[in-house]
């Protein structure tokens, strides 16, 4: 039986999913994911983002979207979506949260070139 | 939305994180997927957010600088990797760890806790101001 799907939309000829089971398991801890608000976020942060990262832990086979939501002083609030491809024309959406930090900036990773990312 | 954290009022929890995480039944849980650990209740309340205390550990606080949880992203992969404080807990918090008794693990949640929460009272210590506003 396949899975349920908790949200998707199409963008420019790709789609992209987020599971049921992974948007309950992340949602039980990131309570924004419990309001419907969180599916715009999602959205802009794939269509929209600030900057793309290649994840830290698959070696850039998943990749990081941040959409900056707002700043106050020092702080910036993103909503982070990180998505791997699944098929030809498919992201799967693994998780989501709204950090107020890049991590990614630590290791000295580079943001990706947003017009080589095929769905942009 | 902004709310303003309560500096003051978050490390005074910290330092009684032992107490408060007991009481409120945290549990250290990892998410393999993502390579995340949270040390939380199963069910983080509506209205945390996280804040970052430093590159490596974000806290859950709401507007009351209530403390809901703790937040490290890239786990295994960084900070057991390169912090030999937490080298000892690389491991032991994993699904397939299967063979620790309940003690076992309890014991080792204490110790994770107490270097936890040393490590956040330090990082703290370092901002000298009393109340930080954030975007929520």
């Amino acid at each position: 039986m396949p899975d349920e799907i908790a949200y998707e939309f199409e963008y420019n000829g790709f789609r992209f999913f987020f599971r049921k089971r992974n948007y309950d398991s992340h949602a039980k801890k990131h309570s924004e994911l419990r309001h419907p608000s969180i599916f715009p976020r999602i959205r802009k942060a794939i269509t929209d983002p600030v900057f793309v990262y290649p994840d830290y832990l698959t070696d850039g086979q998943r990749h990081c979207c941040y959409y900056k939501e707002f700043e106050i002083g020092q702080l910036t609030r993103y909503t982070k979506v990180v998505i791997v491809k699944n098929l030809k024309n498919s992201y799967e959406i693994v998780s989501v949260f709204r950090p107020t930090n890049v991590k990614e900036v630590k290791y000295n990773i580079y943001p990706l070139d947003l017009s080589s990312l095929e769905w942009l | 939305m902004k709310y303003t954290l309560n500096l003051k009022k978050l490390q005074k929890q910290i330092a009684l994180i032992d107490t408060i995480s007991d009481q409120s039944k945290w549990k250290v849980s990892y998410d393999e997927e993502t390579d995340s650990l949270y040390f939380s209740p199963d069910i983080i309340p509506d209205g945390f957010s996280l804040f970052s205390v430093n590159d490596d550990f974000s806290v859950f606080v709401n507007e009351k600088s209530d403390l809901g949880g703790i937040f490290i992203e890239y786990y295994k992969s960084n900070l057991t990797s390169h912090d030999k404080k937490f080298k000892p807990f690389k491991s032991f918090f994993m699904k397939q760890q299967t063979n620790k008794s309940k003690q076992q693990l309890e014991e080792k949640t204490i110790q994770f806790t107490e270097v936890l929460k040393a490590e956040l009272l330090s990082e703290l210590a370092l901002n000298k101001k009393s109340s930080i506003v954030i975007p929520a």
